[in-house]
């Protein structure tokens, strides 16, 4: 028997006293003795012996008030009380046991019996000095692991600045198992003036996938403010992943663009469930993912092609990740798609139908932890005009270069493969104090651009745009034009200069098409009425000092004036 | 052989407190005589509660020495001084704790050494 337990002793009568603790000592524990109640209680205080031996009946203050008190005393350590008792009726026994005793102890005493229930009692208490340890550590690794987690949470915080979802058009649901678990959602409007989206389920929970986010949501935001392609950046997330990260780690993602001035979503689905698409006229258009995870395939086998579909105002883009499909109800029954689908055809506003589905997701899970993270966003389309203006980032600081030329063409391949405007963009704005005008610099670019290729390069009447299936179709077309191109160039020629404190930037686009018979061609500054159709160059017209064409109509001459430190 | 002492318990006793065996008699012999000394007192005091709770002490410590007789004479007086017994009756019964306690003191004596 351990010699380290001690025991007390209270009993008023210093025969019996003697008697116990003549026992005790023999088997090994350190005895400590009590004339009363009172004296019990402040013995206990003083040395905290690991288990009480209490006379029921004795001056001062009786033994089940000293049990009482020991009990309060103690806490959550479990002291056991053996009461010491030469009663016999049923009742005081059971009044002992009431009072807290764990046990009693009958005279006259049996030292095989007490012997017994010590046995016993300090198997309980070993049990329970195990349970507290073991207690005691999870706490501290759960603090530990809480502690990780707001870290990590901090730093996604400033990589992703939660206000980015707080948009009058955007509706979300994010129920994390844990302060910060493997679900990201994030939505930035990219400099090319589209809404970028991305919907993203790391495998796994807690911090494991928790730390794939914050790289993911790096590239996807810097690529979105540089104005970056949307197949662009979900090649170079995947590339992110798939190099930074072990086989078996990958994330399910949507990432879509979503274009106020086409009226088009773009959509690069992995691994996760079908999002949706409602209209207000009741259709509902399932989109299903076309491509594995994010992380899992290495650069050369990666297949970054989209979908994408035809929007108007109103239309509702819905996706969330399998968490909403595997919400358990008590009964352990799946949520399921067919209850999404149910709920998004449903009669009424489709205003609505967002409300409904998280409504009944919680009713589903109803009060319980669900098994897995659930995420669920609903964008609406909305006119262009209704957003907010594009918001600037500006780079480390600029040089001041400000008499520069460039000229820089892009070859067929380059054409098929490589978006330029990012690129560009970056070089122009090096120099320039364009500090508020970066986006403009864009969609000044990305007009000239895509005119160029589109409607040069490859030909394509812009009434096609218009014409039976619409942009979707158009799109398409493009995509086949693009790819039958046997030989084409696009070249940008820059020039810029300072005079009269102004910076004087004209940009040269040329391409290899045939041109076209541009003296009669009226550009308005009024005709850019909201329609995307005719409003490219008109609305480059609007932006820019002078718009001219030259050649053919193969060659568009902007100049653009900043004054200098002018923002 | 003694009918006040159960010698089975008490050589029982002896055994489990070797060496303290003599000095747990001499602490036995002289806390039962303060204990039969205070219940007089308490008598006169009137006061049960405390007459009750010597007589319950005496109970059980005469229970471990195997002073069987003592032990229930005293647990008839733990019972009747709660009642409403006239001290008349209160007193015989001290006397008659009194007179077995004698007894048993000669009785534990005799049984001190073994043999």
């Amino acid at each position: 028997m351990s010699s380290s337990v001690r025991i007390l002793v209270a009993d008023d009568n210093s025969v019996d006293r003697l008697y116990l603790s003549s026992i005790l000592r023999k088997e090994g524990y350190q005895v400590l003795q009590a004339v009363d109640g009172r004296d019990a209680v402040e013995q206990f205080e003083e040395h905290r012996p690991e288990i009480v031996l209490l006379d029921v009946i004795m001056p001062v203050m009786d033994g089940m008030e000293a049990a009482r008190l020991i009990k309060e005393i103690s806490g959550e350590f479990f002291v056991p009380v053996i009461f010491l008792t030469s009663l016999t009726g049923k009742d005081d026994l059971v009044k002992c046991l009431e009072a807290g005793g764990d046990d009693f102890l009958s005279k006259p005493y049996s030292p095989v019996i007490l012997r017994a229930k010590l046995n016993v009692l300090q198997r309980f208490r070993q049990m329970q000095v195990t349970m507290l340890e073991q207690r005691d550590q999870i706490a501290l690794h759960n603090r530990d692991l809480i502690r990780d987690q707001e870290a990590a949470s901090g730093i996604f915080n400033c990589v992703a600045p939660s206000g980015a979802l707080e948009r009058d058009n955007i509706r979300h649901l994010i129920s994390p198992l844990a302060a910060f678990n493997g679900d990201v959602l994030l939505a930035e409007r990219s400099l090319s003036g589209s809404l970028h989206i991305l919907l993203g389920d790391f495998i796994g929970h807690g911090l494991t996938a928790a730390v794939g986010t914050i790289p993911l949501a790096e590239v996807f935001l810097s690529m979105t403010h540089k104005g970056h392609l949307l197949r662009d950046i979900v090649v170079e997330c995947n590339s992110k992943l798939n190099s930074i990260f072990p086989t078996g780690y990958f994330c399910c993602v949507n990432m879509i663009e979503m274009n106020m001035l086409k009226g088009t979503i773009e959509i690069w689905a992995g691994g996760i469930p079908d999002a949706y698409i409602t209209s207000e006229n009741g259709e509902v258009r399932r989109i299903e993912s076309q491509h594995v995870p994010l992380g899992i395939l290495g650069p050369k086998s990666f297949d970054p092609s989209t979908q994408v579909f035809e929007v108007s105002v109103g239309d509702r883009l819905i996706m969330f990740t399998d968490g909403v499909l595997e919400a358990r109800d008590a009964e352990g029954n799946d949520f399921g798609a067919a209850r999404v689908e149910e709920i998004l055809s449903g009669d009424g506003d489709i205003g609505d139908h967002f409300d409904e589905l998280t409504r009944q997701i919680h009713e589903q899970i109803g009060g319980r932890e669900g098994d897995d993270d659930i995420t669920l966003i609903e964008i609406e389309m909305v006119a262009d005009k209704e957003m907010e203006p594009v918001a600037e980032y500006q780079g480390a600081g600029s040089s001041e270069a400000r008499d520069w030329r460039m000229t820089y063409e892009l070859g067929t391949s380059s054409l098929k493969s490589f978006h330029p405007l990012p690129l560009i963009h970056q070089i122009i704005m090096e120099g320039q104090d364009l500090q508020g005008h970066g986006s403009l610099l864009y969609t000044v670019l990305a007009e000239l651009y895509n005119n160029a290729l589109e409607h040069g390069v490859l030909n394509m009447p812009s009434s096609k745009k218009v014409g039976e299936g619409g942009f979707a179709k158009y799109y398409e077309d493009y995509q086949k034009a693009l790819e039958e191109l046997e030989e084409g160039f696009v070249r940008f020629e820059c020039e810029s200069s300072e005079r009269d404190g102004e910076v004087e930037m004209t940009i040269r686009v040329i391409d290899s098409g045939a041109g076209f018979d541009y003296h009669n061609v009226c550009f308005d500054k009024q005709q850019a009425n909201g329609q995307y159709h005719g409003r490219g160059l008109g609305l480059v017209n609007q932006l820019c000092s002078s718009m001219t064409f030259k050649g053919n109509g193969n060659e568009i001459e902007v100049v653009l004036r900043t004054s200098i430190g002018s923002s | 052989m003694s009918h006040r002492i159960d010698i089975e318990a008490l050589s029982e006793l002896r055994e489990i407190m070797e060496d303290d065996f003599g000095m747990l008699l001499d602490q036995y012999i002289s806390v039962s005589h303060e204990l039969i000394d205070e219940m007089d007192e308490d008598l006169q005091r009137d006061d049960r509660e405390a007459l009750s709770r010597n007589a319950h002490s005496l109970k059980g410590s005469s229970m471990n020495l195997g002073a069987k007789a003592l032990a229930q004479r005293c647990g008839v007086l733990e019972e009747q001084a709660k009642e409403t017994c006239s001290a008349d009756s209160l007193e015989a019964l001290i006397r008659s704790i009194a007179e077995e306690y004698e007894g048993t003191v000669v009785d534990l004596e005799a049984l001190r050494n073994p043999g």
